[in-house]
């Protein structure tokens, strides 16, 4: 009982004993200044992440510890859509807060609309961003904080997440009459200025042999920006000409709570268990999800060396939807149309995982692993998709270090699906890894691996409107995915370290596509492959020159393609299907750095990287484009 | 009832025997091993500034740690040496060795016993983050605290999100490598972070995912994407994101799997192809990039000029 910890504890005459003092501390600061020049040419993309003008950049580190308080604050500017703050407290180990900001910009993409047949009235085209860059700025606030009591082990703890995405992005949708027989593809600027927040409350503690964890959440995601775009309309055989409403980015809100439970008390029996509750609701339609989830896992190590662990998760996904949405022409009050709405898939999904490790001797392991996955659908019918899909899987793996330099990774993975809802999930897939890591020399690493999947379908099922649409015919389908890498390591001296390595990664698929005639007949055309690639590289070299002088050097290439070939004639003409899935692009990036240190505490540093995407087809009914940037900073730096 | 009787998570007989140091040995205190040999005195220093120096102290409350918390009782590894032998040999150069052999073989250690010497004090109480640590991926597959946590490295034991993609790509190589393809996460950017997604010390989920679901993970962030739509993508609410993107990183835009038209045509069947003379249609229309015209391809609330829910309006 705790009146025994405590005689104990009094017993030992802890306090006498230690008679600590802790010691001073010296607070440690860090503050570097540069300026950074940026070079462009092109496409922004070249840099995705990366906001691509000159500017000043500044960054500071600060330590204390001034017993009991603990004091720690890192912060890097590198130019005003692009900076990352981490601020921690601690008092003792009973007050613990932190705050992360991660505010970064993201160049996003401009897909160039092309008019496929300038000789008929529709499809048309209605470029309204001519020349138009976009970007959106990500600004990312993690907010903790934690309260432990000093003797009962109560904590108590808020955990805040807010992301604000504020910048322009291209909108892409259909105007016309938005039916078929007058189709407009438009481009156009879109604001956007969307707020995320996540707030959770929570509390854990020893409830006798068990520790619970009890959390609420709040979340509410809010749009400032465009919610809804409007747009005018020809008119259609559904509806008369008019301005409608287009491209909703709908606000939600939601709640949830979580309550967790954990106990070892008998020793070699571990077990867990979870509840979580979880309700979303849209603000513009009223379209509502609750999900209700329990899960369970048990852990049974029955002798060093073998471990036997058993997971179990029922979710319960229940959505609903109003029985009407309504379509208005703001400027015509007799344009008012209600449409049924469909009604939701809801589902009732089991997941069961039994996984066993065993080391028979030292440098020799077993594992294996059975999954279990069943999905039952209510309203699945509605959206052709099957009423139930069950997954098993078998996973065996084996580690063993075959010498004292030579180690093995072994791994064999079985699937079979059991009516698939989608069709680029396989009925059936083999799947291994085989990775071999050697280090001949102290000074050498090498990694060799590469793994594969085979994938297999017997009975497609497209969704479309035609009757022919269903399970019945033997359609086939055949994914072929493959990954390999090698990897070395040599350290040349001890100042001197080389990396290099090679990836291969390769995603191909077979299979028959099907599409309509005029006459709504299906038309399918077998075997039609399609085939990605990419070819990855990379060389770093780390030099340690002297304590006062560090080099840094890496280059990265990667040349992917890919395409397919259908072979039926009314899908080449007259733009192929093809074109807008047929790509070869090559992506350089070189890093170089050097950094110098004098004796006071003063540092310079010079970094310098370069970007090159291009698009080596000029394609251009691709999304790529191409681009090449430099960016140059030079700082100093004073350390405390 | 106190953190002092909490039951440690994982107490395993055999472990707890390796972690139990020489039977002949004595607790000398941390005042006879670092204070007394400047070798450690970066390490002291570190130690003493972190949460567990803290605990050095009894007035924290909290329980004891001092340095044969780990590396077990040190009285025969600082046998026969003194104060005055270390500063003899300090002024010639020499650094004292001490038998530190006699202490825990830590590096040697079986992982699962490595983790249960941190486990044993940061239960899950302490550490509530670590109730799924035996049943999660890093334990199953041999991996202990030790890699991602060094305690002797500085005073801050949290790992800084930046750390995180190095230590991470130690052992996850093949994922670096989806990162340096054209269309990815910001994780080499260093602007997002593998813990944004995935809970290193374990998880009930697959992939040490952070939430119930890859999807819950992706629309944290991804708020605009997350519904509930009354017009929806067939039951994608209720399945991954992973069916149509690559969730690290891609050749394709977007991080799609595979580009589009090609992507949405393994499941859907292809528009009519041929020209209507009475409308105009043309084939071209209906094979472009398929969100050029289904722009809310992810769910809309708005239904199509035909009425139904085609992700165009």
């Amino acid at each position: 009982g705790e009146a025994d910890d405590w005689d104990l504890l009094d017993s030992l005459d802890i306090e006498e004993d230690y008679a600590y003092e802790f010691p001073e501390i010296p607070p440690a600061a860090h503050i570097h200044l540069g300026y950074r020049f940026v070079d462009l040419e092109g496409a922004a993309r070249v840099f995705q992440y990366e906001y691509l003008e000159d500017s000043l950049m500044a960054g500071a580190e600060l330590r204390m510890f001034p017993f009991p308080h603990r004091f720690f604050f890192d912060f890097d500017l590198a130019n005003k859509e692009d900076y990352l703050t981490d601020l921690r407290y601690a008092y003792g180990d009973l007050v613990l807060l932190r705050w992360l900001n991660n505010t970064y910009y993201h160049n996003t993409k401009h897909v160039r609309l092309h008019d496929y047949n300038p000789m008929t009235p529709a499809p048309g085209v209605d470029i309204r961003d001519t020349g138009r860059e976009y970007g959106v700025t990500a600004r990312q606030n993690k907010f903790s904080l934690m309260v432990k009591s000093p003797r009962f082990p109560l904590h108590v703890y808020f955990d805040g997440f807010h992301l604000v995405k504020d910048g322009n992005i291209q909108q892409r949708n259909l105007l016309g009459s938005g039916y078929y027989n007058n189709l407009q593809r438009v481009s156009q600027e879109r604001k956007l200025d969307n707020t995320t927040r996540i707030f959770t409350v929570g509390a854990n503690s020893h409830l006798g042999f068990v520790e619970v964890d009890f959390a609420h959440v709040e979340k509410r995601f809010d749009v400032d920006g465009n919610p809804v775009l409007e747009d005018a309309y020809t008119a259609s055989g559904y509806r008369p000409a008019g301005i409608y409403k287009h491209s909703s980015i709908p606000e939600l809100e939601g709640s949830g709570n979580t309550l967790r439970i954990h106990t070892s008390y008998s020793g070699k029996w571990v077990a867990a268990a979870s509840f979580l509750q979880n309700d979303r609701e849209n603000n513009f339609s009223g379209a509502q999800s609750d999900v209700m989830i329990g899960a369970g896992s048990l852990m049974w190590s029955p002798k060093p060396g073998m471990t036997l662990s058993l997971r179990y998760t029922h979710r319960d996904l229940d959505h609903e939807n109003p029985a009407h949405v309504t379509v208005a022409d703001p400027g015509d009050s007799a344009a008012v149309f209600p449409y049924p709405a469909k009604k939701p898939v809801s589902s009732k999904t089991d997941t069961l995982s039994l996984t066993g490790k065993y080391r028979p001797i030292k440098g020799l392991t077993f594992r294996a692993k059975y999954d279990y996955r069943k999905v039952d659908r209510t309203n699945g019918g509605i959206w052709k998709l099957p009423e139930s899909t069950t997954r098993n899987g078998f996973t065996l793996a084996a580690d063993s270090r075959l010498h004292s330099t030579v180690l093995l990774n072994l791994k064999y993975v079985y699937k079979n699906v059991d009516d698939p809802a989608y069709n680029s999930e396989p009925e059936h897939s083999n799947g291994g890894r085989f990775a071999l890591t050697w280090l001949p020399h102290p000074a050498v690493s090498l990694l060799f691996s590469y793994e594969l999947d085979r994938q297999e379908r017997d009975n497609l099922n497209f969704a479309g409107s035609g009757e022919y649409v269903g399970n019945d015919l033997p359609w086939y389908r055949e994914t072929d995915l493959d990954n390999a890498r090698i990897i070395g390591t040599f350290q040349v001296t001890p100042k001197l370290t080389l990396t290099g390595t090679y990836s291969y990664l390769q995603y191909d698929v077979v299979q028959d596509l099907v599409h309509e005639n005029l006459a709504g007949d299906a038309q399918v055309d077998p075997d039609v492959p399609m085939e990605q690639n990419a070819h990855v590289f990379t060389v770093g070299i780390s030099y340690h020159l002297s304590d006062a002088l560090q080099l840094l050097g890496e280059i990265s290439y990667t040349r992917s393609e890919a395409g397919f070939f259908p072979s039926s004639e009314d899908l080449l003409a007259p733009v192929s299907v093809a074109s807008f899935s047929q790509m070869e692009q090559s992506y350089l990036l070189f890093h170089l750095n050097g950094h110098y240190s004098f004796n006071n505490g003063l540092g310079m540093e010079l970094d310098y990287r370069y970007g090159d995407l291009e698009d080596r087809l000029d394609n251009i009914h691709d999304d790529i484009e191409d681009g090449e940037a430099h960016i140059v900073i030079l700082s100093a730096t004073k350390k405390w | 009832q106190s953190l002092k009787s909490s039951e440690p998570i994982v107490p395993l007989a055999e472990y707890e025997r390796m972690l139990v140091g020489r039977l002949d040995a004595d607790y000398v205190g941390s005042k006879n091993c670092l204070a007394a040999c400047h070798y450690h005195d970066q390490i002291r220093l570190d130690f003493e500034a972190s949460t567990m120096g803290a605990q050095m102290s009894a007035d924290s409350g909290m329980p004891l740690v001092d340095c044969e918390s780990c590396h077990g009782p040190g009285s025969l590894a600082i046998e026969g040496l003194t104060p005055e032998k270390v500063a003899a040999d300090a002024a010639v150069g020499k650094q004292t060795p001490c038998r530190y052999e006699t202490l825990i073989d830590l590096k040697n250690l079986p992982a699962q016993a490595q983790s249960l010497l941190c486990l044993k004090c940061h239960s899950a109480n302490a550490t509530f983050n670590l109730h799924e640590w035996n049943a999660g991926a890093h334990a199953v597959a041999d991996v202990s605290c030790f890699p991602c946590h060094d305690i002797h490295a500085g005073p801050d034991l949290i790992v800084s999100p930046k750390e995180t993609k190095e230590m991470c790509f130690k052992c996850h190589k093949e994922k670096e490598a989806e990162f340096l393809l054209p269309s990815h996460h910001p994780v080499m950017e260093g602007k997002s972070f593998c813990t944004d997604c995935h809970q290193p010390h374990g998880s009930f989920h697959d992939s040490l995912m952070r939430e119930e679901t890859i999807r819950a993970s992706c629309v944290r962030c991804h708020g605009e994407v997350e519904g509930p739509y009354v017009y929806a993508h067939a039951d994608l609410m209720n399945e991954d994101c992973t069916i149509c993107h690559a969730n690290h990183g891609s050749v394709n835009n977007n991080l799609l799997k595979l580009s589009q038209p090609y992507l949405c045509l393994q499941c859907h069947v292809g528009h009519r192809t041929s020209a209507n003379p009475v409308t105009g249609e043309t084939k071209g229309a209906f094979y472009t990039r398929c969100t050029d015209c289904h722009s809310q391809i992810h769910g809309t609330d708005i239904p199509s000029a035909s009425g139904r829910g085609n992700m165009t309006q």
